[in-house]
């Protein structure tokens, strides 16, 4: 065996030109394929992160068919006991109780339809980044008067100055439409357009009073420490809260068309991949095959000689083995420090490119990932496409002829 | 001559010619299949947007894009003269365009009120071919609405219920009216069925207080390409009074994509043909390394090293074409199914109507991808060939022909 190997690494470096090239191909498609893997999943991670702290939190807490069909009287009563669960559970680190409810405003001969949200700021603060986003102006207080966040987009719109106020039309619970008036004390920007139009942040107990919901919420959004945590804990608090007749909800459902744009990009980049890796499968089948009928003299010799079949096929796998691995190697390693790089030095966008980022509630930012998985994957895959690839040139060997060998030009 | 040597040579070592065309021609495929699809997938985005309410060109008074107001309406019916006389128009229809709150007995919705004629609408959109259940608006002065499935679902009302509409008037004051559903609808865009309702104009213009003023025209051309070149003659026909735009000045960010489609497209040709590049590197070097004493041979005889130079890029030049050729046919073939089935991607529907595409991707072959695979695929298979070429030229003609 030991003599095998030698062969086969004495073997691969009498075409030293060939050799290099078969393993600069395979490296390059293993650097290509760690480089855009890492760059996929390390984007998704942030962007994940970013839209969970942002918007849906962790997991949410709502009525059975509210997630269908979002309307106040599928809101639910924010008790004492509810929060006592919710304080015992121990992967939980923080909640907030929401209220969403649609509104029309108008603000002199403007208006237009929005969704008002309501937010305890204490708790909020604590579990997401809403808060974060104020660009100007203060945060609303309760109790005093309906003060109100909104965004950028909307103050200008509506051709309004913060301190103005507007009225804010809504059907309440019990279904009769209310209105009043509404104090903006600033505004904010998530990035996101169609949010920054659309949405009012006030302070919860103000919305409760607009709309008569008294204690009640749409849905309590809940954030963990890391995504790891979310199976763990959502089973456990599901169980707590199944007798209140309460659904637990994971971030990928309460958006899934957010889950599914990572998803389809995410498949797009893997079926490139995977082309990427059958053309350079057809290049190692190539090399190989090359290599092989090149010696078919040689080898007819070495059977001549009385050296079994077996033996040689064996020397010849490792030759092929000894190349991919080589060229797997230097791939993972250039691919790694590319990923190392990106994570170091994030690729900012600006410009069209961050608007249309923004536009699909992506963050304008790419980085990368070390995720072990990556390698492993990336390896597993060109050393599965190598395989099928020496098949043929293997199977020639093993079905060659001494006499035939000899004479084969 | 250079040629016809290059051609034969080719096919001295047919399986290892056919093993290296055969990645050729795989990359080919790939490239051709993957090109399709996202040029399909911009032309949908483009064309659903078109389709479901932008339309070709709109009109408006100036400045209503930028602060879409009630009062920012235009009240000259003449106007429609100048849309009728054009042979390149073929349709155009008014619109009355605010934003409101529709209310069930049990649940409200901010809502995006659109009042169309629905006669001219249905020859410009899609949303008459789009209703689910019910039927479409009958008439101009009817108290009906057309709502989406989705918003039906929300306010938990089905067709025959009546709902009522609010909205600011042109005077400021609210007002209201009540509405029958007639009929839901459903596009391939989520976002937008969410928050738009149809009713007649004339009811719109009763409820905001409108007169006969009205907030846009928008327009269906006869040829899309000739869109730019009518926006810019109506300019000069409607003067400064008015704004004339085109799908491409309302929806910049989505054309923009669809360009952006376009540059990833040549990043993807540039990395299957720096993996295709390693095996021609290969497969060239091994076929002038073969034929080293015959090429010592032709030196010897006088062959300048231009000619042996250029023979050894033709071989390589006539791989990728003829790679690039039979992946085309190939390509093309598994195209044609493709492009009258669709591709269905109904696992990411939910993703893929928030883009508005839709879930059945229909590829789409046009000239620009052809010109792409033969201009690039034939230069990588060239650029491969240049070492192996100048390695064939460095041979002394005395060395080579001793080499075994």
């Amino acid at each position: 065996m030991r003599l095998l190997i030698k062969l086969a690494w004495r073997n691969i470096w009498r075409n030293r030109r060939r050799s290099i090239i078969t393993i600069l191909a395979v490296a390059f498609a293993v650097m290509l394929t760690v480089a855009t893997r890492g760059l996929q999943l390390g984007t998704y991670e942030v962007n994940i992160q970013s839209v969970v702290r942002l918007y849906s939190g962790f997991l949410q807490i709502q009525r059975p068919g509210y997630q269908d069909n979002p309307t106040l009287r599928k809101s639910f009563p924010y008790t004492k006991k509810l929060r006592s669960i919710l304080d015992s559970q121990a992967l939980i680190t923080g909640y907030a109780p929401r209220v969403y409810a649609d509104a029309l405003i108008s603000y002199r001969d403007n208006s237009y339809g929005t969704m008002l949200v309501g937010i305890d700021l204490e708790r909020e603060r604590k579990i997401s980044n809403l808060l974060k986003k104020i660009r100007q102006g203060r945060e609303p207080e309760s109790g005093r008067g309906n003060e109100i966040l909104i965004g950028e987009k909307l103050l200008k719109n509506l051709n309004a100055q913060i301190g103005d106020s507007i009225i804010v039309l809504v059907q309440g619970f019990d279904g009769f439409l209310r209105d009043s008036f509404c104090k903006i004390t600033g505004t904010f920007r998530m990035g996101s357009d169609e949010f920054d139009r659309t949405v009012i942040l006030m302070p919860i107990h103000t919305l409760q009073e607009l709309l008569g919901l008294e204690n009640r919420v749409s849905v309590i959004a809940i954030s963990l420490e890391k995504l790891d945590h979310l199976e763990p804990a959502k089973k456990s608090l599901q169980k707590a809260l199944t007798p209140l007749n309460l659904n637990v909800l994971t971030w990928d459902e309460v958006m899934p068309s957010f889950k599914q744009s990572i998803e389809l990009d995410n498949i797009g980049g893997i079926l490139f991949l995977a082309i990427l890796v059958i053309v350079v499968a057809f290049g190692i089948l190539n090399t190989v095959l090359m290599s092989v009928t090149e010696r078919f003299r040689e080898f007819g010799i070495i059977l001549a000689l009385g050296m079994p079949q077996r033996k040689l096929v064996t020397l010849v796998a490792f030759e092929i083995l000894f190349l991919v691995f080589i060229g797997i190697s230097a791939g993972n390693l250039l691919g790694g420090l590319v990923n190392w790089y990106i994570i170091h030095h994030p690729i900012e966008f600006s410009g069209e490119f961050a608007a249309i980022y923004e536009e699909y509630g992506f963050l304008p930012i790419m980085t990368s990932t070390l995720k072990l998985h990556i390698f492993v994957n990336t390896t597993l895959s060109v050393l599965a496409a190598a395989f099928v690839a020496s098949l043929y040139p293997l199977r020639k060997v093993a079905k060659l002829e001494p006499l035939k060998g000899i004479r084969y030009t | 001559m250079l040629w016809k040597i290059a051609w034969r040579n080719l096919w001295r070592n047919k399986r290892r010619s056919a093993i290296i065309l055969t990645s050729i021609v795989i990359g080919v495929i790939a490239l051709i299949i993957t090109d399709t699809i996202y040029m399909g997938m911009g032309n949908q985005m483009l064309y659903n947007q078109i389709g479901i309410h932008v339309g070709h060109i709109q009109i408006h008074k100036k400045g209503y894009h930028d602060n879409p107001l009630l009062e920012m309406a235009m009240n000259d019916p003449q106007i429609v003269n100048i849309f009728a006389s054009r042979k390149d128009i073929v349709a155009y229809a008014p619109r009355i365009l605010s934003f409101g709150l529709l209310s069930s007995s049990y649940s409200s919705s901010g809502v995006s009120i659109v009042g169309i004629d629905p006669a001219r609408e249905k020859a410009i959109t899609l949303i008459a071919r789009s209703v689910t259940s019910g039927r479409y608006l009958s008439g101009n002065a009817t108290r009906e609405i057309l709502i989406s499935e989705k918003l039906a679902e929300k306010l938990e009302v089905e067709v025959g219920d009546k709902v009522v509409a609010m909205a600011s008037r042109l005077d400021g004051s609210v007002g209201s009216e009540v509405f029958r559903v007639v009929g839901t609808y459903r596009t391939f865009n989520s976002d937008f069925d969410k928050v738009t309702i149809f009713i007649p104009i004339e009811m719109a213009a009763r409820m905001l207080g409108m007169g006969q003023r009205i907030s846009e025209y928008v327009l269906k051309v006869k040829r899309i390409e000739q869109t730019r070149t009518i926006r810019d003659e109506l300019r000069l026909t409607l003067g400064s009074e008015y704004e004339v735009l085109d799908y491409k000045d309302i929806l910049p960010m989505l054309v923009y994509q669809v360009e952006m489609f376009d540059e990833f497209m040549y990043i993807y040709y540039l990395i299957i043909g720096i993996a295709l590049v390693f095996g021609i590197v290969n497969t060239m070097l091994m076929a002038v390394f073969e034929r080293i004493r015959e090429i010592g041979v032709l030196k010897a005889i006088g062959m300048p090293d231009r000619k042996i130079f250029w023979m050894v890029i033709l071989e390589s030049a006539t791989l990728g074409l003829l790679g690039s050729a039979i992946g085309t046919v190939l390509g093309y073939l598994i195209y044609l199914p493709l492009s009258h089935t669709g591709i269905d991607l109904s696992m990411f529907s939910k993703s893929l109507e928030s883009f508005g595409v839709g879930s059945v991707i229909y590829p789409v072959f046009i000239p620009r991808v052809l010109a792409s695979v033969f201009f690039s695929i034939p230069i990588f298979a060239i650029l491969g060939a240049i070492y192996p070429a100048i390695k064939a030229i460095r041979f002394q003609p005395v060395e080579a022909m001793r080499y075994v």
